[in-house]
């Protein structure tokens, strides 16, 4: 006989069970009532149009000196670094020292349409960067980018070194026409110009799906199953809902600056070539001289590893550490494993550098 | 033989378990009354029936997860039943006989002409095994949805379900029946109407080349299976459940997509279907505005005017408020050393080096933020009530 030995009551055994699982589970998800994000307590210390920048409170009794901004991206929302208690970058930030500050960028809408990465990073970023430096009575601050507002925080950095201490960026494109870049192949041949000039601004549910579009079997049918183990469980299955509402917590793309990043960064390779502008400067990643720590995630599907680690050549810094996390795009910042093993890095580093 | 005894009564055991918990399921509902059809899975009939009481109302986000689970669980039932069909008829072949891959092979190909039935019936909701094996696909349909520009989307009659069936040729035809020019008062309007249905054919046929590019993923991924099976058998690895079958399956089909979507040839017919989309939304956009303008009513065109022109001037308020603010911290520089150089003034003038004139800040002199003490615990309303600072809309 052949080794595919499911007995036929074994089974009938395993759909029944799974049956009633999926029963239970859905009972409990329609029970569940509304799922709470963002765990640790913050102040609002700025705001303009869309944007709010929070302050968090610290915890540590002994601060570390000089205060670190996170830039977050525009894609989805920033509560993924508080996502909850135990399972947040910011609270590991916190408790390792840090005066942690964020930028919530909003939901862009029509009137936002316009917005350009000048707009992006020379006006709001540097407007934010400037209250933190008024805040502390201080010239430079730390920089912490995610993804694309790691990108971001390159190009600030390039663009005004004098205000940025150290730089810290995570899960960050460098390179975008890695061979494993998927989104960039897809989005060589699309015409940028005339979808932007269609729709104006770029709808989140239409990048959302096609972030899921990478991996469709495991994203939007395999994890579903996944999930009717741990339905049973309401904790384990609200931090599932957690999870669930960011993945479809998409925020609108203002036109033009998705017009932008989308040509220079991605179709153009422009960070790689030194050709990006911004503000009609150009981003010349020789010009970033403060220390960078680089931080990647070794499965990422999003951005690729090679495309983050190819910032190490591009930079003018003689101080530069990367350092590899075992997990992917998301687990570096939710994982028990990116508990344990990021705050403490970044504040380590950051101390060594203070 | 004796393997045969190992299922003695598979398919009568089978059905009736399901039937018995079909029966189960609606007494505790209370609706024994409504019997399932037959010719569908009963475990997803009764999932359908029982995720019906249970929906979730209010919370979006847990009954769009509610939804997705509900369709992925009623997948893997009907999955589990087409590879049980397999099993059974895979029972009987030994790993001894000479022929056993071309038997296996012999018998998957039944698994492969029922799973290429489940395609997603088009203007209805993805369901069952569909949802599943259709994934990729429904994914795009799911991402032009949210492009989609007006309520009720006044392009459905274009969308490809109604082109569904429309032969080449035809295509041919009516691009050559809209090249023919617009004549006589209405020309400009009857041009506009014959660019738009021509890029509707023009999206039609890249929508269909891109399905059918994805039309033989599943396929391709059943044979991988298949291939992975075989391989697995030769290296004496063993399938102990459903969903071991079930997570092969998963990794065969990612596989499968991401050798199919890495290459130049999905980047092109992505691209040209993208394009060919927002060129048709593009020009459906152009003939609304056309039409509004006509009736003195705004048009998009106008708010982008607008719009673009109210950013350039939000540009240069801010950068005028930069300005002044780089100037206030100049003058107030300024007005320090002023006042340092009265006293030196004042003392060398009198020849009394205890003299001062007290210095008094003129009212443009800005504030300077107060210090956020760093090196302990941050006095977090102190800091709040000092600079919080609110700008725009």
């Amino acid at each position: 006989m052949l080794p595919l030995q499911i007995r036929p009551d074994d089974a009938l055994q395993e759909i029944q069970e799974f049956g009633v699982k999926l029963a239970h589970g859905l009972k409990n998800l329609s029970e569940m009532g509304e799922i709470d994000v963002g765990a640790t307590p913050k102040e609002t210390v700025y705001r303009e149009d869309k944007l709010a920048l929070y302050r968090f409170e610290p915890i540590a009794s002994q601060l570390l000196p000089v205060p670190v901004l996170i830039v977050y991206a525009l894609v989805n929302r920033p509560y993924m670094a508080d996502l909850q208690k135990g399972r947040s970058l910011i609270e590991g930030l916190l408790k390792h020292g840090l005066d942690v500050y964020l930028i919530d960028w909003g939901y862009p809408d029509a009137a936002d349409r316009y917005l350009t990465l000048d707009d992006y990073i020379n006006g709001y970023i540097d407007r934010c960067v400037e209250v933190i430096r008024k805040r502390h009575d201080l010239s430079q601050i730390n920089l912490l980018g995610i993804c694309q507002g790691g990108a971001f925080s390159l190009c600030y950095a390039t663009l005004h070194p004098d205000k940025v201490k150290n730089l810290i960026t995570t899960v960050t494109p460098v390179d975008f026409h890695t061979a494993d870049d998927l989104l960039s192949h897809w989005v060589r041949k699309v015409d940028v110009d005339l979808l932007v000039d269609t729709l104006g601004n770029m709808p989140g549910e239409m990048l959302n799906w096609t972030f899921l579009a990478l991996k469709p079997y495991r994203l939007m049918g395999q994890k579903y199953l996944d999930m009717v183990n741990i339905l049973d469980d309401p904790e384990q299955a609200k931090n599932f809902m957690r999870m669930e509402k960011w993945i479809f917590d998409s925020p609108d793309q203002a036109g033009e600056a998705f017009r932008e990043f989308t040509k220079q960064f991605y179709q153009n390779n422009g960070l790689m070539k030194g050709e990006v502008e911004i503000g009609g400067k150009r981003v010349d990643l020789k010009n970033i001289t403060m220390p960078v720590l680089n931080i990647y995630a070794a499965d990422d599907h999003l951005v690729p590893p090679a495309s983050s680690k190819a910032l190490a050549g591009c930079v003018g810094t003689k101080d530069y550490t990367a350092v590899e996390f075992p997990g992917g795009h998301i687990g570096v910042y939710v994982s028990g494993k990116a508990q344990k093993l990021i705050p403490p890095a970044v504040a380590k580093w950051l101390e060594e550098r203070a | 033989m004796k393997e045969h005894n190992l299922f003695p009564v598979w398919n009568e055991e089978w059905v009736k378990l399901q039937k018995q918990y079909w029966d189960a399921w609606t007494a505790v509902q209370g609706d024994a009354g409504n019997k399932p059809n037959p010719k569908k899975n009963p475990w997803a009939e009764v999932l359908d029936q029982w995720s019906k009481f249970l929906r979730p109302n209010g919370n979006e986000d847990t009954a769009a997860l509610f939804e997705r689970t509900v369709t992925q669980g009623k997948a893997f039932f009907q999955l589990s039943d087409e590879y049980t069909k397999f099993l059974k008829s895979a029972s009987e072949l030994t790993k001894a006989s000479d022929d056993w891959q071309t038997l296996l092979r012999d018998r998957f190909e039944g698994v492969k002409s029922a799973f290429s039935s489940f395609q997603i019936p088009h203007g209805s909701p993805v369901g069952g095994l569909a949802a599943f094996w259709n994934l990729p696909l429904d994914t795009w349909r799911r991402t032009v949805s949210g492009a989609s520009l007006l309520p009720g989307d006044f392009l459905q009659p274009v969308k490809p379900d109604v082109w569904e069936g429309v032969s080449e040729g035809l295509h041919e035809r009516m691009e050559r029946f809209l090249s023919v020019p617009g004549v006589g008062y209405t020309r400009e309007s009857q041009e506009q109407v014959q660019e738009g249905a021509r890029l509707a054919v023009n999206y039609q046929r890249a929508w269909q080349e891109y399905a059918n590019a994805h039309a033989r993923l599943g396929i391709n991924t059943l044979e991988r299976l298949l291939e992975r099976v075989i391989q697995g058998i030769e290296q004496g690895e063993e399938l102990k459940s459903l969903r071991d079958v079930y997570e092969l399956w998963v990794e065969c089909g990612e596989e499968v997509y991401l050798e199919f979507v890495s290459t130049d040839d999905y980047a092109e017919i992505y691209g040209r279907m993208v394009n060919a989309l927002m060129a048709l939304k593009h020009q459906g956009r152009a003939m609304t505005d056309e039409g509004m303008g006509a009736l003195g009513m705004p048009t998009r065109r106008g708010f982008d005017t607008i719009q673009r022109r109210q950013q350039e001037l939000r540009r240069q308020l801010m950068e005028l408020r930069a300005n002044r603010e780089r100037q206030d911290e100049v003058i107030m520089r300024l007005e320090r050393d002023l006042a340092e150089l009265r006293r030196v003034v004042a003392r060398s003038a009198n020849g009394r080096a205890s003299q001062e004139i007290p210095a008094t800040p003129t009212q443009t002199a800005v504030k300077k933020q107060p210090r956020i003490a760093s090196k302990k615990k941050a006095p977090l309303k102190k800091a709040q009530k000092a600079s919080a600072t609110t700008t725009g809309a």
